[in-house]
């Protein structure tokens, strides 16, 4: 079982799995922190079941999506996308405005999918083969083959439309 | 570059202004859930803790007390208090396992929604026998007030017991339903939300499949 400080030196390294989460099932900063720090409890709960020989990031989404999926918590009131606005305020400096506006809009449209496909094409994006996405949703693989397609294709449309 | 290496390359960027520190991840862990089963599993703990620690006090006291309406009281209220304890005791067992984090997506929902469902029902049913017990027991505190003779020969009449009757009706009719509001306040649009999601999965299941290698997104 890991210890406390492989643990936090594990989540550390992959906090950005945690981040996204909360980005994309939270509207406020309020809530988004709040998340994140039930799914770092709910992580370090079940680190027990965490393999050494498993991928840290798989077992990483199956608790962290568990828990923004299906747990209760107090709902916002208003959308907000501070979170890119403030990602936008610190890398404007660093890196071309287009590609900031190219992330602004690629979190926006996976913000307006339906929770289930925002978990998969998140995963999708993280490279987790079709294999890993089907056991931790609870479908099979080519299911997840399927459904991918159609959010594909909802997310071209999304992109695309100004 | 193709359309899903863009997107993953835009997905990859670093989250540096957000990114925590040991630190502040190691004082996450001892913190407290902010879910609303861990805010609820906090609350029965402490009632758990104010409604033992009351009990022993009484239970204490009523070694003291000589006069012998006192004590039927104070064993009145010290049942009811046993009684308080076992609600949330099987309270905390219910919402001790309430999610299963190592199952799949799917598994979990089911899961966390049979849960939901067993606390509701055992919050209703465990009010269905209390509601009536607070009644009977502030009646009792009356009659030892007043002494059981003045009590019998005052109130239990034909009317005033028809008048026990309906407030006693009108009682559970208004617990039940502001029991029912709270119940729906709490849980209600969150057992829709699971049932949705569940259904959504339901159809992924029920989809033909087909193979398309070309599709890799």
């Amino acid at each position: 079982m890991l210890d406390e400080k492989d643990f936090i030196t594990l989540v550390r390294e992959n906090q950005g799995i945690i981040h996204k989460i909360c980005f994309l099932y939270e509207e406020d900063r309020e809530a988004r922190n709040d998340l994140f720090q039930d799914v770092v409890l709910q992580l370090w709960k079940s680190r027990k079941t965490f393999r050494g020989e498993a991928k840290a990031t798989t077992w990483m989404y199956r608790v962290a999506l568990n828990t923004a999926i299906s747990g209760v918590r107090k709902k916002s009131r208003r959308p907000s996308l501070e979170y890119l606005d403030q990602r936008h305020d610190n890398l404007a400096d660093v890196q071309p405005e287009n590609r900031e506006e190219k992330t602004r809009m690629l979190y926006e449209a996976i913000r307006t999918l339906a929770p289930v496909d925002k978990a998969m094409i998140m995963m999708a994006l993280d490279e987790l083969s079709y294999d890993e996405i089907a056991s931790t949703i609870g479908i099979t693989p080519n299911n997840v083959r399927v459904r991918m397609n159609r959010i594909r294709e909802r997310l071209r449309k999304k992109l695309k439309t100004p | 570059m193709t359309e899903l290496e863009e997107l993953q390359e835009i997905w990859n960027r670093p989250l540096a202004h957000i990114e925590k520190g040991d630190e502040e991840i190691a004082a996450l862990l001892n913190l407290k859930g902010r879910s609303l089963v861990s805010r609820l599993r906090q609350s029965v703990w402490f009632e758990l803790t104010v409604t033992g620690v009351a009990s022993i006090l009484l239970i204490a006291y009523l070694f003291t007390v000589q006069s012998a309406a006192m004590r039927s009281t104070i064993f009145s209220l010290i049942t009811l208090f046993l009684i308080f304890i076992y609600v949330y005791t099987r309270k905390l067992w219910i919402l001790r396992h309430f999610t299963k984090m190592n199952g799949s997506l799917h598994e979990n929902i089911v899961h966390v929604m049979s849960r939901t469902r067993k606390y509701i029902r055992f919050f209703y049913g465990s009010y269905i026998i209390l509601y009536p017990l607070f009644y009977c027991l502030t009646l009792s505190f009356v009659a030892l007030e007043t002494g059981w003779d003045y009590f019998k020969e005052t109130f239990i009449t034909p009317g005033f017991i028809a008048d026990l009757v309906v407030f006693l009706g009108v009682y559970i009719i208004v617990a039940f339903w502001l029991t029912r509001w709270y119940l729906q306040r709490l849980f209600g649009d969150y057992l829709q939300q699971l049932n949705k999601i569940l259904d959504d999965l339901g159809k992924l299941e029920e989809q033909p499949g087909h193979n398309n290698a070309e599709d890799n997104l």
